[in-house]
């Protein structure tokens, strides 16, 4: 009888700590995507565009890029998990697919349109990304003759007290070397 | 017939007397027939006792039969300590044993592996990037800044930037 009392709390408790971690992953992560135009005019061609928030414009200016002003197109709240990819539709030739890995790495699917309108992967990226951390994509707009090019943002939101560091951040880096964009 | 007689006359038939004394005894039994029916006696005990007491082989070795006693004792005796000692407190014992430290070191290791990866201080089985353009035309640069906490992927075609370093090197 004693043994019985003392055995299924046990057994309980072992359950717990055994899916503990795993329904901690499992949980959804809230994250944004932002679809972001870089351009060396003052202003978008499109009226419905506006200029990216600061902590974003100070990220944007210590990193080896060539345009003056960026303006936010599109802004998507959504969430990961690690049971299925979500899907992020920016517009009808711009998507990405998006899972947590594990230990918060995610992985991305950048799709873009084929000649025949169809999907088409165009890169696969995963790491680690953490509260605070920040993943670009990006590339030069085709159709511009490169004189503008397309960010997608995608950001894991920092804590309460951590985002307010990052929108002053201590030490500014130096611009790092890395293969200049055209 | 004196005792000492007899004695060395089973000395002779177990082949413990010299040559000398063996022919004495030799001679002494042609003598004397009280000896030769001692002699007859002690002969017939002898085939008595080889048959009565057959020797048997076993095929296990003296060792093992050794190691099975011994082991058997030692079971007993742990038996008749754990029977010696209260009910409760040998169950509580084997729990302990059995039970709860195997479990305190799981939910020890459990707790440790959550605790790392909500904090972050064991980095995953790859805590590098990894980019793959699936699209040959498509060429991808990765970059990370980590003061900005910032990763860009930076997608190129590779026509273009292939003819762009010829053009360059045309212009060198």
């Amino acid at each position: 009888m004693i043994r019985r009392l003392f055995t299924a709390p046990l057994a309980f408790l072992a359950l717990c700590i055994l899916l503990g971690p795993a329904s901690a992953l499992a949980q959804n992560t809230p994250m944004e995507a932002l679809l972001v135009w870089g351009t060396h005019d003052g202003t978008s061609p499109k009226p419905e565009h506006k200029p990216i928030g600061p902590i974003l414009k100070k990220q944007f200016e210590v990193m080896p890029f060539k345009w003056k002003n960026y303006f936010e197109e599109k802004r998507v709240q959504f969430s990961v998990n690690t049971n299925q990819y979500t899907r992020v539709d920016f517009n009808k030739n711009c998507s990405f697919d998006v899972k947590c890995i594990g230990a918060s790495r995610i992985k991305v699917k950048l799709y873009g349109k084929d000649k025949d309108g169809k999907d088409k992967e165009v890169v696969r990226h995963e790491e680690p990304l953490g509260p605070g951390g920040t993943l670009i994509i990006a590339g030069d707009d085709k159709n511009d003759n490169s004189q503008s090019a397309w960010f997608i943002v995608i950001r894991h939101p920092a804590p309460v007290a951590a985002s307010s560091s990052l929108s002053a951040p201590a030490k500014p880096a130096a611009p790092p070397v890395a293969p200049q964009p055209k | 017939m004196n005792e000492e007689l007899g004695i060395r006359l089973q000395a002779y038939m177990d082949g413990e007397l010299s040559a000398q004394e063996n022919q004495m005894m030799e001679s002494l039994l042609a003598r004397d027939s009280e000896l030769r029916a001692l002699q007859a006696e002690l002969t017939m005990i002898r085939s008595a006792l080889q048959e009565a007491d057959p020797v048997v082989i076993v095929p296990e070795s003296r060792e093992f039969y050794f190691n099975q006693i011994q082991r058997r004792i030692a079971a007993q005796e742990a038996q008749s300590a754990t029977a010696d000692a209260p009910a409760s407190v040998g169950w509580l014992t084997i729990w302990l044993r059995r039970g709860l430290l195997p479990l305190t070191g799981v939910a020890a290791a459990c707790l440790v592996l959550m605790v790392s990866l909500r904090e972050g201080a064991v980095p995953p089985l790859s805590a590098h990037a990894e980019t793959e353009s699936p699209m040959d035309e498509t060429g991808a640069v990765t970059f990370r800044s980590e003061a900005q906490g910032v990763t860009i992927v930076w997608l190129y075609d590779k026509q273009v930037a292939s003819s762009d370093i010829n053009t360059d090197d045309l212009n060198q």
